[in-house]
């Protein structure tokens, strides 16, 4: 930090403190505290004891890896399209890009039901085409929910995306031309790892989103297929077991906070570190 | 005035080695017409280039230089017109197939790739050692040897300058294209690079163009100067040849400096003319100004064609001194005549003189053998 850069930083500092790591430690405490009054790694225990707990957090962390791979797909053509634009294209597909986030997760979240429902159009038209005997609800299944968290998170992988490609000299790709590379090699050896510190960025983004999105989560997945924020709910909302709830919730914490590091700390590689 | 040393007479041809010798390709291009959207970029542009030779392609920005270099690489197709490379016909020939080498502007190298890989890029048809020998051959020939496993970011700009010429010539190309090459070095490197870029011209044979504004540069460096304005060839010719005789008031005032005062022929006969100048005054030419009597022109003078005089002589005109800086063996003076017209002099500086101060009033003849004439525009 630049000398004297205190001051500046104090507001945030104590908002953060105050905010976050108090509550934080509040919760710390609390899980390591077990219905009796003692204190220990009880809860703990019992969490990895327990089968149906490591199944919640296996699924979870598979359905972060899920969305993650399943928006790359989707976002790479959009990527290109982006990078082959010229400058007025460019700012309509950011644009087309924020649009849907103007509208709240929860939103867009009802809004799939209607379209994965019995009645919706996906069900009708895969029914007229005759691909399912009859109209059936699409939803209640991980599929389901990979599909909503996709459309739901994809502007947050594109966005860190179309920044590192919007300060990219495009020069690059008619130097690599000149030397001799066709397309395929432009794209797999200039323009992708150029794109890189943003992919990363974009991953670590979707991967805390998907899987800490409570909402879309428990409303498309439903109750037969949990993820942890939903377990963590149960145990709060339904079984009052605060300590052991305060214990899912630091695992849960730990964990995705792990492979978000891990993504990150590849982000400041200085082959990628250099750019971007 | 012009203080360049022409770089390419301090290198003897006796200095190249013949052994890694790859000669170079004619260029030429006929009728190249170009347009992005609406007016053409580039507007019927000829000009050939004899195999080994450098030549530069000079004008202001936004004159159409580099589209022409585009054009010359395929990166851009022409609209009309023909790019003949050698014998072959390369026009629609995409950049890939066609083996020109590229040093771009910003130099354009891969950022996430070591200074080897950079180099290896085009080298894509060799493997493993044999790769690597060619790559260490190309660095040696840059003198960057010991850069090889570098990240372009940790090098300066006149390292990177020279990463980049290798990676070019890597595949062997017949025709080098260098866009604006030394822009971005600070003026004593680019003397240095200018001067190692030329031994490394020689050494190999390589055709080679760049583009660049700087007409310093393109004397210093280029045995072939290309002149471009708003998208057409003013004039082509050595260096000297556009100097001493301009065929247009742009190529005068572009290609060294160039004072333009208007006048028109007040009389004209077999072996003499008459101007009379915007001031007022009348000079008179010892040959025929080749306009009919009345014609608007204007003189293009060198400031080196300007006589100074501290006291009024024969068909002198007057003016203001509004600056005088010493430069090397001259001293530039910035002239004010009558009616305001702006005229550069140099003159010859007597060693330990001291600088006249400004604001006082000169008298200006002109060396009437170099006046060269134009019509209004």
């Amino acid at each position: 930090m630049t000398r004297g850069g205190i001051p500046f930083v104090a507001p945030m500092l104590a908002l953060s403190i105050a905010g976050f790591l108090v509550p934080l430690v509040v919760l710390a405490a609390f899980s390591f505290s077990d219905p009796a009054g003692g204190f220990g790694m009880a809860n703990y225990v019992k969490l990895f004891a327990d089968p149906l707990a490591l199944q919640v957090l296996f699924d979870t962390l598979a359905l972060g890896f899920k969305v993650v791979a399943s928006t790359t797909l989707i976002g790479l053509p959009i990527i290109l399209l982006f990078w082959h634009a010229g400058p007025r294209e460019r700012s309509l597909i950011v644009f087309l890009t924020l649009l849907p986030m103007l509208v709240s997760n929860v939103v867009r979240t009802f809004a799939w039901i209607v379209i994965l429902g019995r009645q919706g159009p996906v069900s009708q038209t895969l029914a007229q085409l005759g691909f399912i005997p009859a109209p059936r609800s699409l939803l209640f299944n991980e599929t389901a929910v990979v599909v909503v968290l996709s459309q739901i998170e994809l502007p947050l992988l594109l966005l860190p995306v179309m920044a590192v490609l919007s300060r990219t000299d495009r020069s690059l790709v008619s130097a690599a031309e000149t030397l001799g590379a066709g397309p395929w090699r432009i794209l797999a050896t200039v323009i992708l790892p150029l794109a890189a510190p943003g992919i990363l960025a974009g991953w670590v983004l979707v991967f805390a989103s998907a899987t800490t999105s409570y909402v879309t989560q428990s409303v498309i997945g439903g109750a037969r297929h949990i993820y942890l924020p939903q377990y963590i709910y149960r145990e709060v909302g339904v079984l009052f077991q605060w300590p052991s709830a305060a214990a899912i919730a630091f695992v849960l914490l730990a964990t995705t906070g792990i492979i978000m590091a891990a993504m990150a700390m590849l982000a400041r590689h200085p082959r990628l570190a250099s750019h971007g | 005035m012009d203080a360049t040393l022409p770089l390419r007479d301090a290198i003897s041809p006796a200095e190249a080695s013949p052994a890694s010798a790859r000669l170079g390709e004619a260029l030429s291009v006929a009728g190249i017409v170009h347009a992005y959207s609406g007016a053409p970029a580039v507007d019927d542009v000829s000009f050939d280039v004899p195999a080994g030779g450098v030549a530069a392609i000079l004008g202001p920005s936004g004159c159409g230089k580099s589209t022409m270099l585009r054009i010359i690489s395929g990166l851009v197709t022409p609209t009309a017109g023909v790019v003949r490379l050698g014998a072959r016909d390369v026009t629609r020939m995409p950049a890939r197939e066609r083996r020109v080498g590229m040093v771009f502007q910003n130099y354009a190298l891969f950022p996430h790739m070591t200074v080897r890989e950079n180099v290896g890029y085009g080298l894509s048809g060799l493997k493993g050692a044999e790769k690597r020998a060619e790559v260490d051959k190309l660095l040696a020939l840059v003198r960057l040897e010991k850069f090889a496993d570098r990240l372009p970011r940790q090098m300066s700009g006149g390292q990177q300058q020279r990463v980049a010429v290798a990676r070019a010539l890597a595949p062997r190309p017949t025709l080098l294209l260098l866009d604006e090459p030394f822009a971005a070095l600070d003026r004593a490197l680019r003397a240095d690079m200018q001067f190692e870029f030329l031994r490394l011209q020689r050494e190999l044979g390589i055709t080679t163009i760049l583009v660049t504004h700087d007409q310093e540069e393109a004397q210093a460096v280029a045995d072939r100067l290309i002149v471009m304005n708003a998208g057409k060839v003013e004039q082509a010719g050595s260096p000297s040849e556009l100097y001493d005789r301009p065929r247009t008031l742009f190529v005068n005032t572009f290609v060294g400096q160039a004072s333009v005062i208007k006048a028109s022929v007040a009389a004209e006969s077999e072996t003499a003319s008459t101007l009379r100048l915007s001031t007022g005054d009348e000079i008179h030419l010892p040959r025929r100004s080749g306009f009919m009597r009345g014609t608007n022109v204007v003189i293009a003078v060198r400031p080196e064609h300007v006589v100074l005089h501290e006291k009024p002589a024969p068909g002198a005109i007057p003016a203001r001194r509004m600056m005088a800086v010493p430069q090397g063996p001259l001293r530039l003076h910035d002239l004010l005549l009558a009616d305001g017209t702006p005229l550069k002099a140099a003159e010859r500086r007597a060693p330990g003189a001291s600088d006249a101060p400004p604001g006082g009033t000169v008298h200006v003849t002109f060396e009437l053998d170099h006046c060269r004439l134009y019509p209004s525009s």
